[in-house]
């Protein structure tokens, strides 16, 4: 996909240029607010990239303009900034996504892929309410998960966990965005509460088949689907 | 405080009281003495008339003399029946020889000048008293030049009447401006207690962070109170601008600091994308990656604890039941008490509102439940519960694990504190210490206690004033 770097440290810019140009998207860079703003409003992009603090246009301003433009295009807001206060203005001004540094690429990439799927609910069929991932399906009206036609019994929570993973199937999900999107909460465990949560949900629905769906992608997060990344 | 202002006040009432009795005495016994003074006098005087010459007996010898006498005493009685006054004229071996005592008073000595007598003396017949209850009798005796000893008096059942009277008034007139001193006292000092009570209200605030509040100064009055109030705010507005400026450089320095390490990170992660060029030190990269991580965690965790203890301001709060937020926590973290053969009880049944931040909540009750359950040996029991204690809501963590030493207590909530059995264990010394700031921050407090075997963890934080 086309992503808009709006950075003004252009080290950061260039590494992140790097990075998701190895993943397979293409980069513009912007170095101050106004430039970006410009280049957002003109060009065609599938998803911003937009650091709060910058020289000329802050990123918060940035956005609101972009916003007032009449723009929907996700943005993810970049920022030093983490307290709580900061993410909720960065959220109500526009932003879509918000990631405090420092982050993980992989956090990131994960995100940014969460963001512009969500912006095409059409295509992705999140309004069916079964959702199906090889043999497992999950069916919402029914509260009710089967794999090769084998009923599995999952508790409520359980339950909420497989159906974030299924609607993003075949990407990258990170454990700060399970904690955020499954438990609503925004802080950082010291130990990996959520690691204990995905291997009871993997013994329920990939131990006694044959083909594994839900696999850990080191230094990243989970993905569910047929192969894996890597 | 509270107890020094009354027994001022206190203190205040009770000289002013005895200086007052002082002066109402003082004037008591001037007005008796003025009174004798007076009766004195007319005594004087009626004796004076009784032995004034008379103009046809100048050339008379001195036997006419007393005669004479006992007339004018006689006649004096005629008109003075009801004054009550008294007059006798006696010999010298004391029988009474003219007027209306009975004998010699008992108690008066046959000398010049005043003297005072009971009424109740036999001297004085029953029909002459003027009353008939207790009083004294004022008399003034004169020795005449034949031998003869004159007495002429008067009853003070009126004067010791008045006398008394006044008394009672004074009495009551010291009882008054004594209530009055009391209640004075207690007024002042409540007005000078709600002062020192609204300054020592701005205090607490002020101690728990917030720096923008000020002692209340009032607009015109500017007693003492209000000139240290005055002075005291602006040292606060100094403060105030020094703290401000540290926050900037605090931020400008998380924001210089974290984005080169943001940026070594992203590199080494991007670097790890491209598998096959650096097959060899991937290994190499991974835990420098996962160091990185490190690093940047303990960092984000440091900066967030100057945010929790920079107090109020900064965080916003928000309505939370805390009764929820632990049975939350609870099933968060039972999948991983259980991977390590623990028990978890969460015991939490009533709501119980706060004013708080769900998320510094959530990360103070993680710290606690990651320790307990990196100290905990297997088989071990964690029981978490709320309950509410008075104003406040209570929450109880207790595990059977290893404890912390009694003399320990405060220790290990400063920062980088780890004690030597945690040594060998993950782990940067900073949980504790984030919880300390966390819970000061929502004007709470944090006990540990030895739950024999392991810790007790209270926390008490203030309920909402709907529910108390």
């Amino acid at each position: 996909m086309k992503i808009l770097i709006v950075e003004d440290d252009t080290r950061a810019a260039h590494y992140l240029n790097k990075g998701l140009s190895e993943s397979g998207h293409q980069c513009d860079l912007a170095a101050d607010g106004e430039t970006g703003l410009h280049m957002a409003i003109t060009g065609q992009y599938d998803v911003l990239i937009v650091d709060r603090m910058m020289p000329k246009l802050d990123g918060l301003a940035l956005i609101a303009a972009f916003r007032a433009a009449g723009k929907t295009t996700p943005v993810m807001v970049l920022s030093a900034l983490g307290e709580v206060d900061d993410r909720i203005s960065g959220l109500r001004v526009g932003g879509d996504d918000y990631l405090v540094k420092p982050y993980a690429f992989g956090e990131l990439l994960a995100r940014l892929n969460a963001l512009t799927r969500r912006a095409q609910p059409a295509a992705s069929g999140l309004e069916n309410d079964t959702l199906t991932v090889a043999d497992l399906v999950l069916d919402r009206n029914k509260h009710r998960v089967t794999r090769a036609e084998q009923r599995i019994l999952l508790q409520p929570r359980e339950f909420r966990l497989l159906e974030y993973l299924m609607r993003h199937a075949d990407q990258v999900v990170t454990r700060t965005m399970l904690l955020e999107q499954v438990w609503d909460y925004h802080f950082d465990p010291q130990t990996n509460v959520i690691e204990v949560h995905i291997s009871r949900l993997r013994r329920k629905i990939d131990r006694d088949f044959s083909l594994p769906l839900l696999h850990t992608i080191r230094g990243a997060g989970y993905r569910l689907g047929i192969v894996p990344e890597d | 405080m509270r107890t020094t202002v009354f027994r001022l006040s206190l203190m205040y009432a009770l000289a002013f009281s005895i200086l007052t009795a002082i002066v109402l005495g003082f004037v008591f016994i001037s007005t008796q003495n003025y009174l004798t003074e007076r009766i004195t006098q007319t005594l004087q005087t009626d004796l004076a008339t009784l032995l004034e010459p008379d103009a046809d007996a100048s050339e008379s010898g001195g036997g006419r003399d007393t005669r004479d006498l006992i007339d004018r005493i006689k006649e004096i009685q005629h008109f003075d029946k009801t004054r009550g006054g008294i007059v006798a004229l006696s010999n010298s071996a004391g029988k009474i020889l003219a007027g209306n005592l009975l004998h010699w008073p008992q108690t008066i000595a046959h000398k010049d000048g005043t003297a005072r007598f009971n009424i109740n003396d036999s001297a004085i017949p029953p029909a002459l008293r003027q009353r008939s209850d207790d009083f004294d009798v004022l008399v003034f005796v004169h020795a005449l030049p034949n031998g003869n000893w004159l007495i002429v008096g008067q009853q003070l059942a009126d004067e010791e009447d008045l006398s008394e009277y006044i008394g009672s008034l004074f009495i009551l007139a010291l009882l008054l401006i004594t209530l009055m001193g009391l209640l004075g006292g207690v007024v002042m000092g409540r007005a000078a207690l709600k002062q020192i009570d609204q300054i020592r209200n701005a205090a607490q605030k002020i101690a728990r962070g917030d720096l923008t509040e000020r002692l209340p100064v009032h607009p015109k009055r500017h007693n003492e109170f209000d000139e240290i109030a005055i002075e005291l705010n602006l040292t606060l507005d100094r403060i105030n601008a020094l703290i401000k400026g540290m926050r900037e450089v605090t931020d400008n320095v998380a924001h210089d600091l974290r984005s080169p390490l943001n940026r070594l990170r992203t590199r080494l992660e991007v670097a790890l994308l491209d598998h096959n060029q650096i097959k060899p030190c991937q290994h190499i990269l991974n835990e420098s990656v996962e160091d990185l991580q490190g690093i940047l965690s303990t960092f984000n965790t440091l900066l967030s604890i100057s945010q929790a203890e920079a107090g109020i301001q900064r965080i916003p709060f928000s309505p939370q039941d805390l009764s929820a937020l632990c049975r939350d926590m609870g099933e968060l973290y039972e999948a991983s008490i259980e991977e390590e053969y623990l028990s978890l009880q969460c015991d939490c049944p009533t709501p119980l509102m706060i004013s708080g931040n769900r998320d510094l909540l959530a990360q103070a009750l993680s710290n606690l439940l990651d320790n307990a359950i990196k100290y905990t040996p297997r088989g071990g029991r964690i029981t978490l519960s709320t309950t509410k204690l008075d104003t406040w809501a209570e929450l109880r963590l207790c595990d059977t694990g290893t404890g912390i030493p009694q003399d320990q207590y405060t220790h290990v909530f400063q920062r980088f504190v780890r004690l030597d059995t945690a040594r060998n264990l993950p782990g940067n010394g900073l949980g504790l210490a984030q919880v300390l700031a966390t819970i000061t921050a929502h004007r709470g407090e944090i006990h540990l206690s030895d739950h024999q075997p392991g810790l007790c963890v209270q926390i008490l934080l203030p309920l909402s004033s709907a529910q108390i």
